[in-house]
């Protein structure tokens, strides 16, 4: 990697979206996922390089208003067709490890 | 150069449908002759992750039965079709090409798979595709990678690369996939079939494994324009299951009287003309000028903005990415790590679940929305979006379409841009823009460079101008090779 070239991000920020995602990275993919991500992250400055102070941002292209059913009760998919595919569940839920680190 | 085309006679979708329908085959036979032809080339070109043939047969069996007790068949009726391994089918394996949804059966169909089997269709299997549609070649399969049927040594291009391989050696006439930054008209570009992305909300998307939500939208693979359409047909509309899904007052017409090419006005965007291999830029001439030929008006038009679409692109699509796959999380469905507490159970089952580019993508996204990051990337990235869909709505004003080709190259070479994500995320920078404005566009397979890979042209059209787009399609074609 060019080491004149700017590091837009570093391992430990890596580490630290890998963990608010829920990732676990070795030694060997915080390395590359580092240089990668910087890679993508130095082509998106580009976008500074626009003036977009009068733009509103769009999140959807579709100009989105709630929609909205009447709350009346319908068919749906059964309990135990849902819970039959579950990687673990009990009669009537999923079931999971402890969640308070305790039993 | 190891090519698998042309092992299979072509029959074409509306051909079975008619000669099903008028008892002169039945469903079953087409159906056996299909399965037989995906276990001879499946090996080879690993198209399906999943062959449905217990479902197909059964389906068959019902088409038949309807027959004969004098019934009107589905206007698909006995049509073999492959469906992107990304949308579910009640009963049959849906995995995403990841390790994380491996073995999992849905409850529950897609709406555009109940209205396939309402028309009578035939499912015949999931086809291969980059995990969680996140890839442009499809190599990022935990399935291993689909082999371009042109020549076995290539890509054929992704996401839906299963799909446009399956109906490129004609194992299917026709396919769905879904296309969110060109996952359906870059591989169709690779492949040489026809490869629409409808107009956002014009196809529900409900059943349809997320990915970007703003973005994704289904649609069709096909070798000929009446089967497009007849697919269209289908699989668009209304769905109460899809708060995106548009609602019509009338619905857009697929199927308009032949269209005057003369005095179509015809975009030709200046920026997607840089960096063009000779073979595409030569193809891109001879469409214009068959166009001018037929009383096409040509105009050069310029949209600055598409130069940043990438970029936009490479933000939003992660940051909606990594909210949307916030849910597999092994809890209610798909595969399961142990851990001692449930967040280790969680971390230690993405881990192991996704492959390095859904975890390249997440983090992205992740990284794009935290404190701190998300006016400079996301919020850019959104306002480029306004800017897009403004320079898109004025060239518009002036011209009818534009045309310009899928793909800056035509297919490259197994494991050419594997380690080089940035070079990867370059094959799809001129099908980007039309996602980010809600467009339709389509590949229209037109030439074939000096190495005889097809080469793939673009047509992008305004919103809901989704049946123009195949008849100036269709008028392309008819020009191929004259």
């Amino acid at each position: 990697m060019d080491n004149n070239e700017e590091q837009i991000i570093s391992k430990q920020d890596v580490s630290y979206v890998a963990s608010l995602a829920r990732l676990d990275l070795n030694d060997d993919e915080l390395e590359s996922f580092t240089v990668q991500l910087s890679a993508v992250l130095v082509h998106a400055k580009d976008l500074s390089s626009i003036d977009l102070s009068d733009l509103p941002p769009t999140s959807h292209p579709l100009a989105l208003k709630n929609v909205f059913r009447l709350d009346t009760a319908r068919e749906s998919i059964s309990r135990e067709e849902v819970l039959s595919v579950a990687p673990q569940r009990t009669e009537t839920g999923f079931l999971v490890p402890p969640i308070l680190g305790e039993d | 150069m190891q090519s698998r085309i042309d092992t299979f006679k072509f029959d074409s979708a509306s051909s079975i449908a008619s000669q099903v329908s008028k008892g002169r085959v039945s469903a079953m036979e087409i159906t056996e002759q299909h399965l037989a032809r995906i276990k001879s080339l499946n090996s080879d070109l690993n198209a399906f992750i999943t062959v449905s043939d217990n479902l197909a047969r059964s389906q068959a069996e019902k088409i038949d039965k309807k027959f004969k007790n004098g019934e009107t068949l589905g206007p698909l009726a006995g049509v073999p079709i492959a469906i992107k391994d990304n949308i579910v089918v009640r009963g049959v394996e849906t995995t995403c090409a990841s390790k994380i949804l491996k073995g999992w059966t849905p409850p529950y169909n897609a709406t555009v798979i109940d209205k396939l089997i309402e028309a009578d269709a035939v499912i015949v299997g999931k086809s291969n595709m980059d995990e969680f549609a996140m890839g442009s070649s499809t190599e990022h399969s935990a399935f291993g990678p689909t082999k371009n049927p042109f020549d076995l040594d290539r890509v054929p291009g992704g996401s839906s690369g299963g799909s446009a391989a399956a109906v490129a050696a004609n194992l299917v006439p026709i396919a769905l996939g879904s296309d969110t930054g060109g996952s359906i008209r870059q591989p169709a570009a690779f492949c040489g079939v026809l490869g629409l992305k409808p107009t956002y909300g014009f196809v529900s998307r409900y059943g349809l494994v997320a990915f970007a939500s703003s973005l994704d939208q289904i649609g069709p693979f096909a070798k000929t324009i009446e089967d497009m359409k007849l697919l269209m047909t289908v699989i668009s509309g209304h769905d109460s299951n899809d708060s995106t899904s548009l609602n019509f007052e009338t619905t857009p017409v697929l199927n308009p009287s032949k269209t005057d090419i003369k005095g179509l006005r015809v975009g030709i965007v200046k920026e997607f003309n840089e960096g063009l291999t000779s073979n595409i830029a030569v193809s891109l001439k001879n469409a214009i000028e068959k166009l001018q030929v037929a009383g096409a008006v040509i105009e050069e038009v310029s949209i600055p903005s598409v130069k940043f679409c990438l970029s936009a692109y490479y933000l939003i699509a992660p940051a909606e990415a990594s909210s949307n796959l916030a849910r597999f999380d092994g809890v209610r469905y798909g595969a399961r790590e142990n851990g001692d507490n449930v967040e280790q159970m969680m971390i230690a089952t993405r881990t192991k679940g996704f492959g390095d580019e859904v975890k390249r993508r997440i983090m992205l996204g992740t990284y794009a929305l935290s404190k701190g990051y998300y006016d400079a990337y996301y919020k850019s990235a959104q306002q480029v979006r306004t800017l897009v869909i403004r320079e898109f709505s004025k060239v518009y004003s002036s011209v009818d379409i534009l045309l310009s080709p899928t793909t800056p190259s035509t297919a490259f070479k197994i494991g050419e841009k594997l380690d080089d994500p940035m070079e990867m995320y370059l094959s799809d920078i001129m099908t980007i823009p039309t996602n980010l404005a809600g467009h339709p566009a389509i590949n229209v397979p037109f030439g074939s460079d000096d190495s005889g890979l097809p080469i793939g042209l673009q047509i992008m059209a305004p919103a809901l101008k989704d049946g123009k787009l195949l008849s100036i399609a269709n008028f392309l074609l008819s020009q191929e090779g004259n």
